[in-house]
C-alpha cells in the first residue's frame, strides 16, 4: 500500500514538473541570429536582406503583435552580426549566435556559398537553419535534416526567362550560356542548358568564369563570335556589371541579356553609368510590384500572414533609413521570418525537430508569394520567379504575364 | 691657412677608441699619405673627414669651415672628393654618365647642366685615358679602369681636396708606377690636395707624398717628411714588430721607393 | 553509310562518292572558317591584352622604383591602384571631371601621400630588416582600405565615360581603353626621358646602384629615398585612374589586393629593380594574359580562364628557373 503511494506520488510530482517547466517553456523573446554580409563582396544584397528582415520583424512585433506561443504574445528579437561575406566569419559567428547569444533560429548568410560553409554548424546544433540567400541545390543534397529554403532553387532562375523568350519569337535559337564559376551559378547554368535544349535551342557557346575576375574580355570576344541571340548567364553583382559594361565595349548586340543577382539590384543601372543597362534583365524572386495580396491568398486557398507589399517597403525604408526600394534579397529574408512565426504559432512551441516540422508542412503566401517546401529535403517548391528589365531606368517586371508591371522590350536596345 | 685641419679627432665605436685625439693639417695643392697597419684607424679617420662618421671629439674644418657634423653629401659641393678602395661606380650606367654626376653634384654642381657635365666628363675621361671605353657600361670595365674612372668622377667634381683610399690595391708594378706618375700629373694640373692612405703598398708614398702621417691603434705616431717618417725606427716596429728586420725592412722600402722614375 | 567527320557539329550520313567528296569540301571550309575564326578573336585578344599591359606595367613601375631605391618590398601596393580608382570615380561622378584630368591629380594625391608615408614611417625602416618593411607597407595597405570604406562604403561602384569606341575588323575597341593605353606609354616614356635627362633622374639612378657611391659625389640620398618613394606612390595611383579608364566597374575599397599579386609577378619578371624592365614585363603579362585564354579555349574539356591566372605563375616559376634576376634585372 505504501509502495502504490510512493509511486503515484512521484508520478504527479513528475508530472507537475513537466507541466511547469512547459508552462514555462514560454521563453520572453524569440531571437533571430544571423550572420550577416554588412561588407565585403555580398555588402549589397546584405543590406537589403538586413532590410527586409528588421522590416517584416517590426511588423510582427508592432502590427501584428508577437509570437503566439503558450498562450502569450512574445516579440522577436534580432541578433546578427558581420561575416565580411567570407566563410570563416559564417562558420565562427553562427557557432558564436548558437552558444554566447543562445538564439533560437539561424538564418543563414546571402550566397549559396556561405550558406552551405554555416549548414554543417547549425545542423551540428540540431538547430533550425533558415535559407534565404542561398539558391544552389546542391546544399540541399547534402542530407542537411535542419535546413529550410526560402529563396528558390538555382536550376530555376533562367527557366522562365528562356519561356519567356520562346514565347515572344518563338524562331529565337542561338543561345549563349556565360556564368560564374561558383555554387549557384553552376546550377542556374545547369537549369538553364536543360531547358534550353528542352524547348529546342542551340548552345552556341558555353563557358565559365572564376570569381572575382576582373576581366571578361577574352571570354566575351569569343562569345561574340558564336553570334548568339539570347546571353543568359552571370552569377553576383560585380561580375553582372562587368559582363554588360564588357558587352556593350566590345559592341556585342544580342536579342536579348538576362544576368543573374546583379541586373535585379537597384543600384546596377546607375552604377553603369544608365545607358548601359537599358533593356538588361534579370530573373528575380520578387519585385516591387508585383500583386500577392490576401485576396489573392484566398482564392488560392493559402493562409496569408505579413505586411502588405506597400507596408513591407515602408518598413523596410525605416528599418534602413535609406530611401530605396527593397529588392528580392530583401523580400525573401523578410518571408523568411514571417514562415518562422507561422511555423512557431502552428506547433506552438520552439523546439527545434517541432519547427522544422512544421515549417515542411507549412504552406502560405505572403507580399513576398508562395512558400512551400519538400519536406525531406527542406527544398522551396512552392515558390514561382519573375523576370524583370530595365527600361527607361526603371525596374519593370515583364514575366510571367499575370505578373507584369510593363511589356517586354525585344530585341533589347542595342548598346 | 690650412686648407683641411682636423683637431684632436676622436671616435669611438662602443668601447672601442677607433681613433684616438688625431691632429693633422694639409695646405692647398699638398700630397700627403696616411700610412698604418691593419686596425690603425686611417679609414675611420678617412670617414670622419668625408662625413660618413661624426667624431665624438674634434672639429674638422675645412677650407676655413667647421665641417664636423655637415652630412656627407653637402661636403662634395664644398669641394671634397673620395675614391674608394674597392671602386663603386654604377654600374648599368656608362662610363660618360658616372664621370658626369661628378661634375653634376660637386663644387660646379649649381652652375652646369647635364650636358655642360657630360662635356666635363669628356675631359676627365680623356685624362685617365678611358677614351675608348667612354660609352661602355662601367660595370664591365676591368678593376684598373674602374679605379681610373673612380678618379675621373672624383676629379669632375673640381675638389680642393682628394680623399684617395688605397689607390694602388690590387695593382702589379708596373700599374703601381704608372699610377704614381698619374697622380702627380693630376696633382700639378688640377692643383689640388691629394691624401693618398696606404696599408703598406708604400710605393704609393714614396716619392709622391711631400709629408706621411703614421697611425697605429687609432693614434698618430709620427707626422714627418716621408723618408724621415718611414725610416722612424718606431714606425719600423709597428710593422715589423722585431728590430732585426730593421736592415731588411729599409731595403725593401727603398727598393720600393725608388722605382724607375727617380 | 554514317561518317563522323571533324570540323565543329557537321556530321555526315549518307552514301554516294559525289555527296561525300562535296560534303567533306564542306568540312574543310567549315575548318578553315574555324580556324580563320580562331586567329581572328587570338589577334583581337592580343590587342586587347596588349593595352591592358601597358596599364599593368605601368602599375608596376612604381613598385620595381620604390624596391630599387630603398630596398621595400610595398606591400600595400594593390590598395594605392585603389586610390587611384577613386579618385577617378569622385573626380568624375562628383566633379564632372574627365579621368584624364584625374591623372595628374593623382600623380600630386600620390606624391603627396608618399612624402607622408615615407616621413612618418618608412625613412625609418630604409636599414631595418626586410620583415619589418612588410608589416609597415602591410598595414599601410590595410589603413588606406578601412579609410576608404568609412569615407565611400563598401559597394561596388563605376562611372561611364562616353568616349565611343574603334570598330576593326578583328575586334572593337573602346576608346578609353585606348586612351589608357597611350597614357601608359606616354608616361613610361616622359620617365624614361626624365630619369636618364635630368640632374635628379640622375640622382635616383645613381642611388638605386650605388647610395654610398653617390653620396661622395654630393647626391643627398635621404632626399632621394623620398622622392623615390613619393614617385613610386604617385605612379601607382595614377594608375589607378588609368585602370578605371581600361575597367570603369567593380570599383571598391577591396579591389587592390588582387593586384598586388600581379603586380609582384610582372615586377619580379622585369627584373625587381628596374622600372623598364617592370613595363615591358606588364607588355607581356598582359598580351599571354589574354592571348593564352583563345589557345586554352581551343582545348577541349579545358575551362580557360583558371588555366590563364596560373600560366602567369608557371612563366615567372620557369622565368626564374633560367633567369634568377629576372628580363631586365642585374
Amino acid at each position: 500500500m505504501k509502495r502504490s503511494y510512493l509511486t503515484i506520488t512521484i508520478f504527479i510530482v513528475v508530472f507537475g514538473f513537466l507541466f511547469a517547466t512547459n508552462a514555462f517553456a514560454a521563453p520572453k523573446k524569440l531571437v533571430i541570429g544571423h550572420p550577416a554580409c554588412l561588407s565585403g563582396k555580398y555588402a549589397k544584397a546584405g543590406e537589403q536582406a538586413i532590410g527586409g528582415i528588421k522590416a517584416c520583424i517590426d511588423w510582427v512585433n508592432n502590427v501584428y503583435g508577437g509570437v503566439l506561443v503558450a498562450g502569450k504574445r512574445i516579440p522577436l528579437e534580432y541578433k546578427y552580426y558581420d561575416c565580411e561575406s567570407k566563410k570563416e566569419g559564417v562558420t565562427s559567428l553562427i557557432e558564436r549566435l548558437i552558444t554566447v547569444n543562445k538564439v533560437n533560429v539561424v538564418f543563414s548568410a546571402y550566397s549559396s556559398g556561405l550558406t552551405l560553409a554555416g549548414a554543417p554548424v547549425a545542423e551540428r546544433y540540431s538547430m533550425v537553419y533558415m535559407d534565404h540567400g542561398g539558391a544552389s541545390d546542391r546544399i540541399f543534397q547534402q542530407g542537411f535534416k535542419y535546413i529550410v529554403q526560402t529563396i528558390g532553387p538555382g536550376s530555376k532562375y533562367h527557366v522562365g526567362t528562356l519561356d519567356m523568350i520562346k514565347y515572344f519569337d518563338p524562331k529565337a535559337k542561338k543561345v549563349a550560356l556565360a556564368y560564374e564559376d561558383s555554387e549557384f551559378a553552376r546550377m542556374t547554368m545547369g537549369g538553364a542548358e536543360k531547358h534550353a535544349k528542352k524547348l529546342g535551342c542551340k548552345i552556341v557557346f558555353k563557358r565559365t568564369y572564376p570569381k572575382g575576375v576582373t576581366d571578361l574580355t577574352p571570354l566575351l570576344s569569343d562569345m561574340k563570335a558564336r553570334k548568339p541571340e539570347i546571353v543568359v548567364g552571370g552569377g553576383h553583382y560585380e561580375d553582372g556589371q562587368l559582363f554588360a559594361r564588357q558587352m556593350s565595349d566590345l559592341d556585342i548586340n544580342v536579342k536579348a541579356v538576362s544576368l543573374v543577382a546583379s541586373a535585379t539590384l537597384p543600384a546596377y543601372y546607375k552604377a553603369l553609368g544608365g545607358r548601359i543597362a537599358e533593356g538588361v534583365m534579370g530573373p528575380s524572386h520578387w519585385e516591387y510590384g508585383v500583386t500577392f495580396s490576401p485576396k489573392g491568398a484566398k482564392k488560392v486557398g493559402l493562409d496569408w500572414i505579413g505586411p502588405g507589399q506597400d507596408e513591407f517597403v515602408s518598413l523596410f525604408k525605416k528599418a534602413l533609413g535609406k530611401d530605396i526600394i527593397p529588392d528580392y534579397h530583401a523580400a525573401e529574408a523578410g518571408a523568411q521570418v514571417l514562415a518562422y512565426v507561422k511555423a512557431v504559432e502552428n506547433m506552438n512551441s520552439v523546439d527545434q525537430d517541432k519547427v522544422r516540422a512544421a515549417l515542411g508542412k507549412l504552406k502560405f503566401m505572403s507580399f513576398y508569394g508562395g512558400w512551400d517546401v519538400d519536406d525531406t529535403t527542406g527544398m522551396q517548391i512552392g515558390h514561382s520567379m519573375v523576370d524583370m528589365q530595365w527600361q527607361d531606368g526603371k525596374r519593370v517586371i515583364v514575366w510571367p504575364l499575370e505578373a507584369a508591371t510593363g511589356k517586354l522590350i525585344y530585341p533589347k536596345p542595342k548598346f | 691657412m690650412a686648407l683641411l685641419k682636423l683637431e684632436n679627432i676622436t671616435k669611438r665605436f662602443g668601447g672601442l677608441v677607433a681613433v684616438d685625439k688625431v691632429s693633422l693639417e694639409i695646405n692647398e695643392g699638398e700630397l700627403i699619405g696616411i700610412v698604418g697597419p691593419n686596425g690603425s684607424g686611417k679609414t675611420t679617420l678617412f670617414n670622419v673627414i668625408s662625413g660618413v662618421y661624426t667624431p665624438e671629439e674634434g672639429k674638422v674644418i675645412f677650407d676655413g669651415k667647421d665641417i664636423t657634423r655637415l652630412p656627407a653629401y653637402k661636403r662634395a659641393p664644398l669641394g671634397l672628393g673620395r675614391t674608394f678602395q674597392i671602386p663603386r661606380p654604377f654600374s648599368s650606367a656608362s662610363v660618360r654618365e658616372n664621370v658626369a654626376i661628378g661634375a653634376m653634384f660637386g663644387t660646379l654642381a649649381d652652375k652646369v647642366t647635364v650636358d655642360d657635365s657630360l662635356e666635363i666628363a669628356d675631359r676627365y675621361i680623356d685624362l685617365v685615358g678611358l677614351e675608348a671605353h667612354r660609352d661602355k657600361a662601367s660595370g664591365d670595365l676591368t678593376p684598373v679602369e674602374k679605379k681610373l674612372m673612380e678618379i675621373a668622377r672624383a676629379l669632375a667634381m673640381r675638389p680642393k681636396l682628394l680623399l684617395m683610399d688605397e689607390a694602388m690595391a690590387g695593382m702589379n708594378p708596373k700599374d703601381i708606377d704608372d699610377m704614381v706618375k698619374f697622380i702627380k700629373r693630376i696633382k700639378e694640373e688640377e692643383k689640388i690636395a691629394i691624401i693618398s692612405m696606404v696599408e703598406h703598398i708604400m710605393r704609393a708614398v714614396v716619392g709622391l707624398a711631400e709629408r706621411v702621417m703614421v697611425m697605429n691603434q687609432g693614434a698618430k705616431l709620427v707626422d714627418a717628411k716621408t723618408e724621415e717618417a718611414l725610416a722612424d725606427p718606431r714606425v719600423i716596429e709597428v710593422y715589423l714588430g722585431q728590430p732585426t728586420e730593421q736592415s731588411k725592412w729599409r731595403s725593401e722600402v727603398w727598393k720600393e721607393g725608388k722605382g724607375e722614375d727617380e | 553509310m554514317k561518317i563522323f567527320v571533324r570540323g565543329g557539329d557537321f556530321i555526315y550520313k549518307g552514301n554516294t562518292q559525289e555527296t561525300l567528296s562535296e560534303s567533306l569540301s564542306e568540312v574543310f571550309s567549315n575548318r578553315v572558317k574555324e580556324e580563320k575564326m580562331i586567329l581572328t578573336l587570338l589577334a583581337g585578344n592580343l590587342i586587347h591584352g596588349l593595352l591592358l599591359g601597358g596599364v599593368y606595367g605601368l602599375a608596376t613601375m612604381g613598385l620595381s622604383l620604390i624596391f630599387g631605391v630603398i630596398n621595400v618590398v610595398n606591400v600595400g601596393h594593390g590598395q594605392f591602384i585603389m586610390v587611384g580608382a577613386f579618385v577617378a570615380l569622385t573626380m568624375f561622378t562628383v566633379l564632372g571631371l574627365s579621368p584624364v584630368i584625374a591623372i595628374p591629380a593623382a600623380l600630386i594625391i600620390g606624391m603627396a601621400l608618399g612624402f607622408f608615408f615615407f616621413y612618418t614611417v618608412m625613412r625609418r625602416l630604409i636599414r631595418a630588416p626586410e620583415l619589418t618593411s612588410l608589416l609597415a607597407t602591410f598595414a599601410m595597405g590595410i589603413l588606406l582600405e578601412e579609410i576608404a570604406k568609412l569615407i565611400f562604403g563598401a559597394d561596388f561602384r563605376g562611372y561611364y565615360w562616353a568616349v565611343g569606341k574603334i570598330t576593326l575588323p578583328i575586334t572593337t575597341i573602346p576608346m578609353s581603353k585606348l586612351y589608357a593605353f597611350i597614357g601608359s606609354i606616354a608616361i613610361a616614356l616622359f620617365l624614361y626621358l626624365w630619369f636618364s635627362k635630368t640632374r635628379i633622374g640622375t640622382a635616383i639612378r645613381s642611388v638605386m646602384e650605388d647610395s654610398e657611391g653617390a653620396r661622395v659625389c654630393g647626391v643627398n640620398v635621404s632626399w632621394i629615398h623620398a622622392l623615390s618613394f613619393a614617385i613610386g606612390i604617385g605612379l601607382t595611383v595614377m594608375s589607378g585612374v588609368l585602370l578605371t579608364m581600361f575597367i570603369p566597374v567593380g570599383i571598391n575599397p577591396y579591389m587592390g589586393g588582387g593586384y598586388t599579386l600581379k603586380a609582384f609577378v610582372i615586377a619580379v619578371l622585369g627584373g625587381l629593380t628596374s622600372p623598364y624592365g617592370a613595363f615591358f614585363a606588364g607588355l607581356i603579362f598582359g598580351l599571354i594574359e589574354n592571348g593564352a585564354y583563345t589557345l586554352f579555349a581551343l582545348i577541349p574539356g579545358v575551362a580557360p580562364f583558371p588555366l590563364t591566372v596560373s600560366l602567369a605563375f608557371w612563366m615567372l616559376f620557369f622565368l626564374l628557373l633560367v633567369k634568377p634576376t629576372g628580363l631586365l634585372g642585374k
